[in-house]
């Protein structure tokens, strides 16, 4: 029976930031999830490490600690982050100073994360920057966010674990706690494709996001937190340079914004008392977030819509709030201080743009529970990749391959895509672009599957993006499977199981649009893989 | 805006269109066939599907049904709002009026299909895995090729960006075993000397204009083959297509095969060049332009307008044929409220007219069942005339041929060409009739 000094349940930005962060201070580490990594709302958020201009009223310590956090995740990987200008539009003369005030509290904390100070808009500076933009637009202030893949985000952070010496178990669900007679935790029990195991440590870190309140009833501790179902709808490329703020027709704030090569609208904020692991997002929903964009851009009915998206927040409870009065904060438990349990330690609430500060407080606590005295590193050492800016063009030079996909893989891998692309010398057919909207690149998916522990065509999604552009997988699926089966010498059978697999789950994002192009889009995926290919009655 | 003239106009350029076009013209009438580039027919695997197992078991091919009159008939009784009950009243009635609209467009002397209406073939595609369907362009590989054949060989080109040579290898031998064909499958490499990756599309467009060269550098590696059949993935381009395949069955000894594609495809592109190729013999009038609108006078429809880059144009006849296919085709929208896209005529889930509805209340959470969505469509009277959610004919000179009519989903019951090109004649016969 291995024995680790602390086991991670949960595979989100916290689970693998904690991981990484007591793995660099030279903790043996073994970090599992059910899944795959960034399954939950780590893959799910609206990929913005924003300083929580919404949060400021509800708590200023969110913002400042979002703010200072956030200039540290752009000095560890900064070919995963991007600028996206917000502009807040406000249609009446009287709010002006308000917003003015509001900006200028929020511009000291902006300069922390490299954002620029406010400035006001009138008029036709307004639709210079976004020509479609509602004529009531009179005023608009502007703002500074940065934009992040998040699922890059974690598995960069898995991968950093990994390579000072953690254990990364994928698809490993953890399905019980191991008990002295007190019933102190000393380790998990554990189900994956070979079986049951029980895993020893001294301490586990619960970081089970919104399966929190879950996994606690099995260790007999208690956190508790409110669920906050939020959905996003992503439409095919840039509608617009400038993120918007948007008020919703119930006074919430939401936005519209550029995303990688995506328009990204959110997000809603319901709570949620339905099944965890089985999220669907509703047309209504869908309905709402149109609704509050069409105020701003009227338009926007007519842009193409690819597929919708949810995701759980893991917000610390609270009882007579509405949802979006709920503090982002993020909240350590130590439940032998709290219950009198030892070896356990939990994670909930918080903020992507936080999660590294959240992990070092977290891991603090580990080390000094185990009398550990090594500091925390992670805001110095760079993330996997983060270790140097790329040139794009040159290595698309150096190995033959589009400029365009250079780019794309430069901002998902940083100074690592050079060894993806080293993987052609020997296979130049691997030079082969797969997904064509993102775009992917056949060595790409074998060094995800090799580096990365990607095992499916989902896993991949996550990885790279292949799949998720406006054909929503019709014409890389096929090609991505048989790459997939080659490498992990799948079987006929199986490789097709995981072709419908990925089919299955586009199909549960494209539902909740299927409208105009992505209605037809539908049809040919469907005619394609089924009456042609004939899968949905071969398997 | 220019002005054009006819007796008969047609909406549609696919298998529907064609058919009444073509009926049209062999009643000697005058017609003339708007379409826009690029329909579901140039956008499918060239196979003409004429009625599936509704009722096939899931992963047991062996005992899915093959017989097509079975098949039809099954899909008649369990189906009542299939458009196949447009065309009478018994599964005969129906086969024969599809025979006959087989026969006007692809009649046998053309040698373009194979296939018959008998049965339907187990035809493999350029994933390894096979398609059911009762015609398919010539050469093609079926399970039949290879009852009788012990070795087969894969020309493969690396180049390809949508088809892989040992994936398909995987899912061949899996299958073909499944169906109790012992062929084994070996790859050759063909290096055809281009240094990027193209799709089988570009790939056919490369070798049409390449072709000597391709066929030299293969015919040194063909001499060494010993197998019964060739296998080649779709590239081979429409108008040398015979040509190449005689070339490589001279140089090999062997039976040449294409694999069916999957769309985007060159056999679809074929299908389509085809048909258009069809309606310049027959000496119809065909107009490359989007319909977008439409003048009527009362219930009797006058002219449709519609616009390429180039003209604007209105088109005046007496009868209309309305065949525009489902939403791939763009003959059905949806923005907010369902809609028929050029005459904005209502649309029916069976017999329900829907108009603004969530389209997830039409489909179903699992992807591999049949979803209501792709039944959408128009509904007509018995003679194939539009009518509104009050049960009444909208235009009385408006009739709607192929995947526009509701009740079918092709995706799910195959009867994709079969509906198409029998609506096609039928509605051309019955609004001549009239």
């Amino acid at each position: 029976m291995t024995e680790y000094d602390v086991v991670v349940v949960g595979g989100g930005v916290n689970g693998t930031g904690i991981a990484r962060d007591l793995a660099l201070r030279g903790l043996k580490v073994c970090l599992i999830e059910k899944k795959d990594l960034a399954n939950g709302a780590s893959g799910a958020n609206s990929g913005m490490i924003h300083g929580g201009l919404r949060y400021l009223i509800y708590g200023i310590e969110t913002t400042k600690n979002a703010c200072l956090d956030s200039g540290y995740i752009q000095k560890i990987i900064p070919h995963l982050l991007f600028r996206i200008p917000f502009i807040m539009p406000l249609s009446m003369k009287i709010t002006v100073p308000f917003f003015e005030t509001y900006f200028e509290v929020y511009d000291k904390y902006a300069v922390l994360k490299n954002g620029m100070p406010h400035t006001l808009l009138k008029g036709e500076e307004i639709r210079k920057l976004v020509p479609n933009i509602a004529e009531n637009v009179k005023y608009a202030v502007t703002t500074d966010e940065w934009g992040i893949d998040s699922h890059r985000l974690c598995i960069a952070n898995a991968v950093s674990a990994f390579e000072a010496g953690a254990d990364i178990r994928l698809y490993t669900e953890m399905i019980d706690y191991l008990k002295d007679p007190g019933g102190n935790i000393i380790g998990v029990k554990v189900r994956d494709r070979s079986g049951e195991q029980e895993i020893r440590s001294r301490i586990v870190m619960q970081a089970t996001g919104p399966w929190i309140m879950k996994t606690s009833k099995r260790a007999g501790v208690e956190v508790k937190i409110r669920p906050g179902k939020g959905v996003h709808i992503t439409f095919d490329r840039r509608l617009l340079n400038y993120s918007l703020i948007l008020t919703m027709i119930d006074g919430r704030a939401s936005f519209i914004m550029p995303h990688e090569n995506t328009t990204v609208l959110g997000t809603t904020d319901d709570d949620y008392y339905g099944d965890m692991d089985d999220l669907r997002v509703s047309e209504d929903e869908v309905e709402y977030l149109l609704q509050g964009a069409e105020r701003y851009l009227p338009d926007i009915r007519k842009a193409r819509m690819i597929r919708a998206w949810v995701g759980i927040r893991p917000t610390l409870f609270a009882w007579g709030k509405n949802e979006d009065a709920l503090s982002r904060d993020h909240k350590i438990f130590d439940h032998e201080l709290i219950e009198g349990k030892k070896g356990i330690v939990s994670i909930a609430g918080g903020k992507l743009a936080s999660y590294r500060l959240m992990s070092e407080e977290a891991s603090d606590l580990i080390c000094k529970k185990l009398g550990i005295t090594a500091k925390c590193q992670t805001h110095l050492l760079p993330l996997p990749g983060g270790d140097k800016i790329m040139n794009h063009k040159e290595l698309a030079k150096k190995y033959n391959v589009p400029e365009y996909a250079a780019h794309r893989m430069v901002f998902r891998h940083g100074s690592r895509a050079e060894q993806i692309l080293e993987l052609t010398r020997e296979r130049p057919e691997l030079k082969k672009i797969v997904c064509h909207c993102e775009p992917v690149l056949a060595c790409e998916l074998v060094y995800c599957i090799r580096k990365e522990w990607a095992r499916s065509l989902s896993d991949l999604r996550n990885r790279t993006r292949m799949g998720t552009g406006p054909c929503q997988g019709m014409r890389c699926a096929g090609m991505a499977t048989a790459v997939l089966a080659k490498e992990l010498d799948l079987s006929a059978k199986e490789a097709e199981e995981q072709l419908l697999a990925f089919m299955e789950r586009r199909f549960k994002g494209n539902r909740p649009v299927l409208e105009g192009k992505t209605l037809e889009e539908e049809e040919l995926n469907q005619a394609k893989y089924f009456l042609v290919a004939n899968l949905n009655k071969l398997i | 805006m220019k002005k054009i003239e006819t007796e008969i106009l047609v909406l549609g350029g696919g298998l529907a269109g064609t058919a009444s076009a073509l009926s049209a013209r062999k009643s000697g009438n005058r017609v003339a066939l708007v379409c826009k580039d690029g329909g579901a027919s140039a956008m499918s695997s060239g196979a003409l599907d004429i009625a599936g197992d509704i009722l096939a078991i899931t992963s047991k091919p062996e005992h899915w049904r093959t017989d097509i009159a079975e098949n039809l008939e099954e899909i008649l009784i369990r189906n009542p709002e299939h458009p196949y009950h447009l065309l009478g009243d018994s599964g005969e009635k129906v086969l024969s009026q599809i025979k006959t609209a087989f026969e006007l467009v692809f009649p046998s002397s053309a040698g373009f299909l194979h296939g018959d209406f008998a049965r339907n073939q187990k035809v493999f595609n350029q994933m390894g895995t096979f398609k059911l369907t009762a015609f398919f362009q010539q050469h093609m590989l079926t399970l039949d090729d290879l009852l009788n054949a012990e070795h087969a060989t894969l020309i493969n080109f690396p180049e390809l960006n949508d088809f892989d040579g040992e994936f398909f290898k995987k899912n061949f031998e899996y299958w073909s075993s499944r169906l109790d064909a012992k062929t084994r499958l070996s790859i050759l490499n063909a290096n055809p000397g281009i240094n990027s990756s193209l799709s089988c599309l570009e790939f056919a467009k490369f070798i049409e204009q390449n072709t000597e060269q391709i066929l030299e550098k293969l015919d040194a590696n063909l001499k060494k083959i010993s197998s019964q059949i060739l296998v080649l993935p779709p590239v081979l381009p429409g108008r040398k297509r015979l040509q190449i395949l005689e070339n490589l069955k001279q140089a090999s000894g062997a039976n040449v095969r294409e694999l069916l594609a999957l769309p985007p495809s060159v056999a679809g592109k074929r299908l389509q060049d085809y048909l258009e190729d069809s309606l310049k013999f027959a000496g119809v009038e065909k107009l490359w332009a989007k319909a977008v609108s439409f003048k009527c006078d009362g219930k009797k429809i006058i002219s449709v307008q519609a616009q390429n880059r180039f003209d604007q144009l209105e088109i005046f006849a007496h009868k209309f044929i309305l065949a525009s296919g489902s939403f791939l085709a763009g003959g059905l929208t949806k923005l907010g409220e369902f809609k028929e896209s050029i005459f904005g005529l209502e649309v029916f889930s069976n017999s329900h007219p829907i108009g603004k509805i969530f389209t997830e209340k039409l489909t179903g959470l699992n992807i591999s069942a049949p979803h209501p969505v792709f039944s959408l469509g128009v509904k007509t009277s018995s003679d194939q005339r539009p009518i509104g959610s009050d049960a009444r004919i909208v235009f009385e000179n408006l009739f709607a041929a192929g995947s526009i009519l509701s009740g079918a989903n092709y995706i799910f019951d195959g009867t994709g060409a079969g509906v198409a090109l029998a609506t096609g004649l039928s509605a051309e016969e019955k609004a001549s009739k009239l």
